[in-house]
């Protein structure tokens, strides 16, 4: 018995000594890039935090030699420092293929999108909708269903959209009064990017009155999984998916036809 | 004890009515043994074995003084000797002198016996003219069965051997035994079995050789003390004859210590090569391998789901199970299709003589049992438990379930806050029916039914604030959340007794597993005299196994030194699983059925009395999925070096045909589902397993070692990480391909008698993995455990039990992210995402507990323990056992979150039964 509780003495005391050590990384680049049909051709390069309390900060991002490779062309993009590069010559092109090059850490860094086709037939149920305003001391009437807009478009192809609504007013009243607190009070909404052809934004989504831009984005699969990456355990941890080579982030092509609605209080 | 052959010896000869001086050499021996020719090699066996061999393989009969005999080697080679000269050549150079009368009967004893008069031996072949056998030379063979003297139950695993030999048998399943070639001189057999008092059972020349049936009576408390002199140890009895084996009774289940229930499962977690640190897994990880890699059998029927509760509980009630085999590895032929272990359970029988009826009832749940002799050939054990939402229920359903924080922010939201939220309730149950049926002596027909369910509810709703309420306003939103699953299990048996060497068993069995995962938000508002709106999204995931079974089992005594298994076996499995979001098409949509079909033979020979066992033996199955055969050779070699002393080894291949996939989700809680190989994305992954072991035993005390190398091969990965290209996001490339190998060494120290029992162990271990995806090179799986430490210690004293256990368990790896990073999307808002350093490349803290146990137990008049009041006390010294991380991003920094496994809790039982 005794022997037993030598043992376990000891080993209490190994169990209590181990600590954990922080594992060496290689940073990664990060691409952000939405090569937007109809614009020039812009980058955005970053670099990625570490999980201990030192800040790190890669060097010579911005004294990179980026080349796209398009048109049967390759093209250099100039820094505009902050890891910002454009290539104003270089046009988007819907339908269009790029190809991302660039050196970083001795790696080379490669991606590749395919910029989607301009949505057709993209129209809405109604240019208006009519809210009441929300105080406190409403009545039972003034609150919250007053219908919807249903946007459609056409998805023949069945691939991913996304819509996005933006208040557009420089000086916006809200819908529930300020009294009422405890409320988001973002001015844009989106929907989950989908394989659809129609959405509905229902009246109670709307936060402001006014003007409000309706962007219906022809998004790529990768774009549309960046929505669904957040399972954060160490049971199940992995680096998010990219069609990035050496990198992280995105680099995808986009195509948007934009509608413009009223909110007006009823 | 060697003067017990020594004295039978002398009194043998003493009754001989002439009394002649031994002399070495006879003058004329009988010459029917000069016709018989011995050809046979012997390389150091004790003389002992040797003439035991001698007597079986050629008929002679050979008294010998059993102490001295045993301890001189010998060597030698016969060819085409004559018996008379071998047992001349066997007693040269020995103190050793020989005679053999006039019934060719030989006696071999020491020289200093001279002037000792002769008796004839009682011997039952003495008698054998009595009953008609046509040889009495030849020993004799004695079968029948084993059972419990107060139910009536037959008992399995019972060791019966011949006092003062190493010759002995272990009951089969059905508790019948057969032990060939009994010396004719035997007048007793020793019996033994945990939990039941040891028997000497006198032979004469009256009992029925046949059915010669033997009654154990339990061991009653009171008498403990005394009777656990020559028992085996209670809980845990590690086989001395087979390679990585445990028996497990549940009747003694109660004395280790348990949060809530005595657990099958748990218990097995506290024995050498079984990792203990996973208290959210009753699944069992065997030697490096996952719990999906062990094939838990009920009554013949597979059971695909082992956890209630977030696994913290297995789903087997310890009421209703007779006992547990546990084969760790190396396993032989008649069991396939897990590529790691074996857990084979049997349920009770139930007693043909007495009703019983018992319970327990604890701060997690209550339970209840009943045994119903309905005939004298027919008896019912039913048993039944539910838990309750007590105190103990919340705690483990809250310290497991991490869903309600991301809930709560996300309901913080709405207007008016979360003030009124409304919690659903869950709970967990099991059946257990068990119809025991013996029409005639040679056939039981047994009838098993199992169905237990998990129901866990995480749904709240939030009602109506107070300031909408005054407006009219009616407003729900809620979470539905419930994770229910379930198994089912039936089988019918037919257990008959050719003859007295040839057995069978024949199952046709089914076994159903299905498990449905709903998280959905609703959303409703209704308005005073207006249309009610509502919404709805979520994900709906939905698993459902079937499979049908048929196999044929038996079991063949060709000779004491021989006996074949054989089988044949066929499962039909149907297997579906679906996984939607509510608003999109199904995203994965698994529908597989198919046959596997087989059949397996295995031959053990038995050398040199029992000292050298070799165990060849093969499986071959088809599979109809990928229209191919498999073929599985097993091997298994024992060797007794001495007495106490065995050497024992294994070497087989194991297919695996069914996996279990964890979809580790923690944002919306963990769920298991199970997949078919198949030839495409989940291939049949195979083991290859190379066990060795020593093992030192006396009555008191064991000790181990056993060491074990497993290759495996073409093992699937499933992650929850999908991958998306430019045109699409496919759900269904989620599994990996790899290979990876365990090895490992285990030690185990056991005390097995007195009052305080319990053992030690300790198991250093490593279990690699190499997936492409991840790595060129091996990782550490996410199971390895490099080192493990155990104890468990148990102290009887008059109506008390005391036990405590100690586990300490290296942390297991982990991956950590390397860095986060943040996307601008095109909504304007900015997503968080972090990156991973190389897979399970850190590591948890270490791992340990103590948990302590206090029973007190109550006596009937009779003195038979009739139930106790038990404490028990789980993590005593609150120790915070890192379950997993969660990391968050805040302010572009990883902040990461230890999720802990069970603090301290307590835990009060009442069990009581009638008898």
């Amino acid at each position: 018995m005794r022997i037993f509780f030598s043992l376990a003495v000891i080993f209490l005391l190994c169990a209590c000594k181990k600590e954990e050590s922080t594992p060496e990384y290689n940073f990664e680049p990060v691409v952000a890039a939405y090569l937007n049909a109809g614009e020039p051709f812009s980058l955005q390069l970053s670099h990625q935090q570490s999980t201990s309390s030192t800040v790190y900060v890669a060097p010579g991002l911005d004294s990179l030699d980026i080349i796209v490779l398009a048109n049967d062309s390759s093209y250099h993009l100039t820094s505009n420092n902050n890891g910002s590069y454009t290539n104003p010559s270089l046009l988007v092109n819907s339908g269009g293929t790029y190809r991302l090059q660039f050196v970083y850490n001795n790696k080379v860094v490669t991606a590749s999108t395919v910029v989607p086709q301009k949505p057709t037939g993209f129209s809405a149920s109604a240019d208006a909708i009519s809210v009441a305003k929300i105080t406190s001391t409403s009545s039972a009437s003034g609150f919250p269903d007053n219908g919807s807009i249903t946007l459609s478009w056409d998805n023949s192809n069945n691939t991913y959209y996304l819509v996005v609504i933006q208040n557009m007013e420089t000086t916006p009243e809200r819908i529930i009064d300020t009294s009422v607190t405890n409320i988001d009070t973002s001015r844009t909404f989106r929907n989950q990017p989908e394989l659809t052809d129609t959405y509905d934004i229902r009246s109670r989504s709307f936060t402001y009155f006014g003007k409000h831009r309706i962007i219906l984005f022809h998004i790529n699969a990768d774009y549309a999984f960046l929505y669904d990456n957040t399972n954060n355990s160490s049971q199940s941890l992995s680096t998010p998916s990219t069609g990035i080579t050496n990198g992280v982030g995105i680099f995808t092509g986009i195509n948007s036809d934009t509608l413009y609605i009223e909110v007006n209080k009823k | 004890m060697k003067f017990i052959p020594v004295f039978l010896f002398a009194f043998l000869l003493e009754a001989n009515a002439n009394a002649q001086i031994f002399k070495k050499h006879i003058i004329e021996p009988p010459s029917p043994l000069d016709s018989i020719k011995i050809s046979e090699n012997f390389v150091g066996e004790y003389l002992d074995s040797v003439y035991n061999f001698l007597s079986y393989r050629y008929g002679l009969k050979i008294i010998y003084d059993t102490s001295y005999c045993s301890t001189i080697p010998f060597y030698y080679w016969f060819l085409e000797t004559s018996a008379s000269r071998a047992i001349e050549i066997t007693t040269r150079e020995t103190d050793l002198s020989y005679q053999i009368d006039s019934t060719l009967t030989i006696y071999v004893k020491a020289k200093h016996f001279h002037n000792i008069r002769r008796k004839r031996p009682v011997s039952l072949a003495s008698k054998t003219d009595q009953v008609g056998e046509k040889d009495p030379k030849i020993n004799f063979s004695l079968s029948g069965h084993a059972f419990d003297d107060s139910t009536n139950e037959t008992l399995s695993g019972v060791y019966i051997s011949i006092k003062n030999t190493s010759l002995g048998t272990t009951t089969n399943a059905d508790g019948s035994y057969i032990l060939m070639n009994v010396p004719s001189d035997t007048v007793t057999l020793l019996v033994s079995y945990m939990g039941y008092v040891q028997n000497e059972v006198p032979l004469n020349s009256k009992i029925n050789r046949h059915e010669f049936n033997i009654g154990l009576q339990p061991d009653p408390h009171m008498l403990k003390e005394a009777i656990v002199i020559g028992n085996r140890a209670d809980i845990m009895n590690m086989s001395a004859n087979t390679i990585s084996t445990i028996k497990l009774t549940p009747s003694k289940l109660a004395e280790i210590p348990n949060v809530g229930e005595k657990d099958v499962m748990r218990t097995f977690q506290l024995m050498p090569g079984i990792s203990a640190a996973n208290e959210s897994s009753s699944g069992l990880y065997v030697r490096g391998g996952t719990p999906d890699q062990n094939l838990v059998l009920y009554d013949g029927f597979t059971v695909y789901q082992v956890d209630h509760l977030y696994g913290f509980f297995s789903a087997f009630n310890a009421n209703a199970v007779k006992e547990v085999d546990l084969y760790k590895g190396g396993f032989s032929a008649k069991y396939g299709g897990r590529l790691s272990s074996i857990t084979d359970i049997s349920g009770k029988e139930g007693s043909t003589k007495q009703f019983n009826l018992g319970g327990d009832l604890s701060l997690l749940s209550a339970n209840l049992f009943t045994e119903i002799p309905v005939t004298e050939n027919l008896s019912v054990v039913a048993a039944a438990r539910r838990s309750w939402n007590g105190p103990i229920y919340n705690w483990i359903f809250n310290s497991f379930n991490h869903n309600t924080g991301s809930q709560s922010s996300n309901s913080g939201g709405r207007p008016g806050g979360a003030n009124n939220v409304v919690k659903a309730k869950s709970y967990f149950y099991d059946i257990n029916t068990r119809v025991t049926f013996k029409p005639t002596k040679k056939d039981v027909f047994t009838y098993s039914f199992f169905n237990g369910s998990d129901d866990l509810n995480n749904s709240f709703k939030i009602e109506t604030p107070s300031f909408l309420a005054n407006m009219g306003i009616s407003l729900n939103f809620g979470t539905t959340d419930v994770t229910t699953y379930s198994n089912t299990g039936m089988s019918t048996i037919w257990q008959r007794e050719w003859t007295k060497k040839l057995r069978s068993n024949t199952s046709l069995s089914y076994s159903n597993f299905e498990s449905d995962r709903k998280r959905l938000t609703t959303g409703s508002v209704s308005r005073s005299g207006s249309d009610t709106t509502s919404s709805e999204t979520g994900i709906f995931e939905h698993n459902n196994l079937k499979d049908v079974s048929l196999r044929s089992d038996y079991d063949w005594d060709i000779a004491q030194w021989n006996h074949i298994s054989f089988g044949i076996f066929a499962t039909q499995y149907d297997i579906n699983y679906t996984y939607s979001h509510s608003d999109t098409d199904l995203l994965v949509d698994n529908h597989h059925n198919s046959l596997l079909a087989g059949g397996y033979l295995q031959d053990q020979f038995i050398f040199f009395r029992n000292k050298l066992t070799i165990t060849p033996g093969a499986r071959l199955s088809y599979f109809e999925a990928t229209q191919q055969q498999y073929i599985e050779p097993r091997l298994a070699l024992n060797y007794n070096i001495t007495k106490h002393i065995s050497f024992k080894s294994a070497y087989g291949k194991f297919y695996q045909f069914a996996n279990r996939i964890t979809r580790d989700d923690i944002s919306v809680g963990s769920s298991q589902f199970w997949v078919l190989s198949d030839k495409s994305t989940v291939p049949v992954s195979s083991s290859i397993h190379y066990i060795a072991g020593l093992s030192y035993e006396t009555p008191n005390f064991l000790f181990g070692v056993e060491g074990y190398y497993k290759l495996l091969s073409d093992i699937s990965l499933y992650t929850e990480k999908s991958s998306a290209t430019t045109s699409s996001i496919n759900y269904n490339q989620d599994f990996y391909v790899g290979k990876g190998y365990s090895k490992g060494i285990e030690f185990t120290a056991q005390k097995k008698m007195g009052k305080f029992t319990g053992w030690v162990s300790y198991t250093l271990a490593k279990t690699m993995y190499q997936f492409d995806v991840y790595s060129a090179g091996y990782f550490p799986a996410d199971q390895d455990v490099r080192n493990e430490f155990k104890i468990v210690s148990m102290y009887k004293m008059h109506h008390w039990d005391f036990a405590i256990t100690w586990i300490y368990a290296s942390g297991r790896p982990y991956t950590a992210p390397g860095g986060s990073y943040s996307v601008k999307l095109l909504d304007g808002t900015t997503e968080n995402y972090v990156t991973v350093t190389s897979k399970n490349t850190l590591r948890l803290p270490d791992y340990h507990r103590m948990d302590v146990a206090v029973n007190y137990h109550f006596y009937n008049e009779a003195k038979k323990d009739i139930g106790y009041i038990g404490l028990s006390l789980f993590n005593v010294y609150a120790r915070e056992n890192v379950w997993y991380k969660q990391y968050t991003v805040v302010d572009n920094y990883v902040v990461s979150t230890n999720v802990n496994y069970l603090g301290f809790t307590p835990n009060l039982t009442l069990s009581l039964k009638i008898r």
